[in-house]
């Protein structure tokens, strides 16, 4: 992958070429031809979707509905009809909760997550859990931060409904074994859902071969506008799902062609869509597959182990998690600096990281500290962004330190 | 504004002397969900007059100095008085309208703070603490 040659294609990375941007666990950049499509949209196709008979609104419904077709193919699954547009992850594990389980789950049933889950995937189960008096139980980690397949053969049990697992965590970016788990779930007859939320962006993920109940992503963290999410169910379930959401679109689809009311995926997405959101996503997808997620995968990994190499080399820094790196993710603190100051230090330096609990709070106790630092990095960053982070690390550590 | 201004060497020091004490039972724990700063404290009357200010703190640099310039600012003063410094401060980190800076003394080295919307939240924590301790239901002020 030629570095210079994906920057070129990013308008935002061109215009502040001194910025370095190690936050793309939180959202990623767009390049032109996401922002094209949008803009190509907005000036040329501006119809609603799956309403008017006119040519120009259908041309708009068919571009909207080849997105589906080729978010099933992204990742690899049988039918477009199990592709849910959401607004994001959060909502599509939301409409999850309430549209099925809270209808699934009886007394004493047993939801299973982990201990390093987003608060997206574990705020709705302990909704749920609490409405249905179910039980919420957690898998725990290993020492470096992966996942402890030990812990969850003992945690799920006949008694277990629902297994919702991260296929990336976003605080120290390890991925979790899903074959090990889907089939540990399964021999149970529970049910597995998949938050890829931030997979998508640099794993392929393969449906068929995997065979979860549901699966979770959001396509601000591909390349896509933010607000557009994808719900992928088996059909089987979303047939049962209950619609969270009510209104007159939802059984009154006048494209009298192709579309039959009050079948899935439609029922399950009520008013006008977010259709910028699916045309960008669309474009997102392109560019990825032109790139190939297999190569993403690897360029990531890649930087993520050169950072997590060159980190480790200075005194006082704490790395979090294995020391074979998985993704572009690595969390980590300064001795005596707290992640607040260090942010806002690097940020004067022109350095964009996270600092904080990231939404998992949890894994940030269980990892034994209030806040950390993260840099999260995609294929536009590169090996001389984490040296110039580097440089900034020891130079800082001589600021608040004196060392 | 450069970075020297955010952390000079008054605010380093204080954060230095932030208090952690044992505190048994706080009458009032403030935690900020973002990043973690954590302030627990109690106190002492005598006479309506704030005679002791117990503290246990922890959190990042501008949290930790900020705590210190609150506990300097309130001791040895009345609920009238510490909520006249507590409004002062907060006008102070968030708009500009005229404020007291007497009032405010070492604290006013905290002005760049109020140039960086993120940070605001961390130096207001220590006061919004004091500001909820002594308009709390504890029966001796």
């Amino acid at each position: 992958m030629d570095n210079q040659k994906i920057r070129a294609d990013f308008p935002m990375l061109i215009k502040h070429p001194k910025f370095i941007y190690f936050d793309n666990a939180a959202t990623t950049q767009k390049p032109q031809s996401v922002i094209n499509a949008v803009t190509n949209y907005y000036e040329n196709n501006n119809f609603n979707v799956h309403r008017s008979v006119y040519s120009a609104a259908e041309k708009t419904t068919k571009m909207f509905e080849d997105c589906r077709i080729k978010v099933a193919k992204f990742i690899n699954a049988k039918d477009s009809k199990s592709i849910v547009f959401t607004a994001g992850t959060t909502q599509s594990i939301n409409k999850i909760a309430n549209g099925y389980y809270k209808y699934n789950l009886k007394k004493d049933d047993e939801i299973v997550v982990s201990i390093a889950e987003h608060h997206s995937n574990l705020l709705p189960w302990q909704n749920i859990a609490k409405q249905n008096s179910a039980k919420l139980k957690f898998i725990d980690i290993n020492q470096d931060g992966t996942l402890n397949l030990e812990s969850a053969k003992k945690v799920i049990n006949a008694k277990t409904k629902l297994v919702a697992i991260t296929a990336v965590s976003n605080v120290i970016g390890t991925t979790n074994n899903l074959e090990a788990l889907i089939k540990i779930a399964h021999q149970k007859n529970a049910d597995f859902l998949i938050d890829a939320a931030q997979a998508t962006p640099e794993i392929k993920i393969n449906i068929q071969a995997l065979q979860p109940e549901w699966l979770a992503f959001s396509g601000h963290k591909m390349l896509a506008p933010t607000g557009i999410g994808i719900l992928y169910g088996k059909k089987e379930l979303l047939e049962q799902m209950h619609p969270t959401q009510l209104g007159g679109e939802m059984i009154e689809h006048v494209d009298k062609d192709n579309f039959k009311a009050k079948d899935i995926p439609y029922r399950l997405e009520a008013g006008t869509p977010n259709i910028e959101g699916v045309i960008g996503l669309s474009a997102a997808i392109d560019y990825l597959q032109s790139l190939g997620m297999h190569n993403i995968e690897k360029y990531c990994q890649n930087l993520g182990q050169y950072l997590y190499d060159q980190l480790t080399k200075i005194n006082g820094v704490t790395v979090y998690g294995p020391k074979k790196r998985q993704t572009g993710i690595v969390s980590f603190n300064v001795d005596n600096i707290h992640p607040h100051d260090a942010a806002t230090y690097l940020d004067f330096n022109h350095i964009a990281v996270r600092a904080g609990q990231h939404c998992a709070e949890p894994l940030t106790h269980k990892l034994g500290v209030n806040a950390t630092l993260r840099a999260s990095m995609y294929f536009y960053n590169n090996k001389s962004e984490c040296d110039e982070l580097i440089q900034q690390i020891i130079e800082m550590r001589s600021f608040f330190n004196g060392n | 504004m450069e970075i020297r201004d955010l952390y000079q060497r008054i605010i380093l020091e204080n954060a230095k002397k932030c208090p952690s004490e044992q505190i048994q039972n706080p009458s009032v724990h403030l935690h900020n969900p973002t990043c973690g700063d954590d302030i627990s404290i109690s106190c002492r009357y005598e006479n309506h007059i704030l005679k002791a200010i117990n503290i246990n703190a922890d959190g990042c640099i501008i949290f930790k100095a900020a705590t210190s310039f609150m506990k300097a600012l309130c001791i040895n003063k009345t609920k009238n008085e510490i909520e006249e410094i507590v409004m002062n401060f907060s006008e102070f980190m968030t708009n500009d309208k005229k404020i007291n800076k007497q009032l405010l003394d070492d604290a006013v080295v905290l002005q760049s703070v109020s140039h960086l919307p993120m940070r605001i939240k961390c130096a207001m924590l220590p006061f919004k603490a004091i500001y909820q301790l002594v308009n709390g239901d504890d029966n001796n002020r």
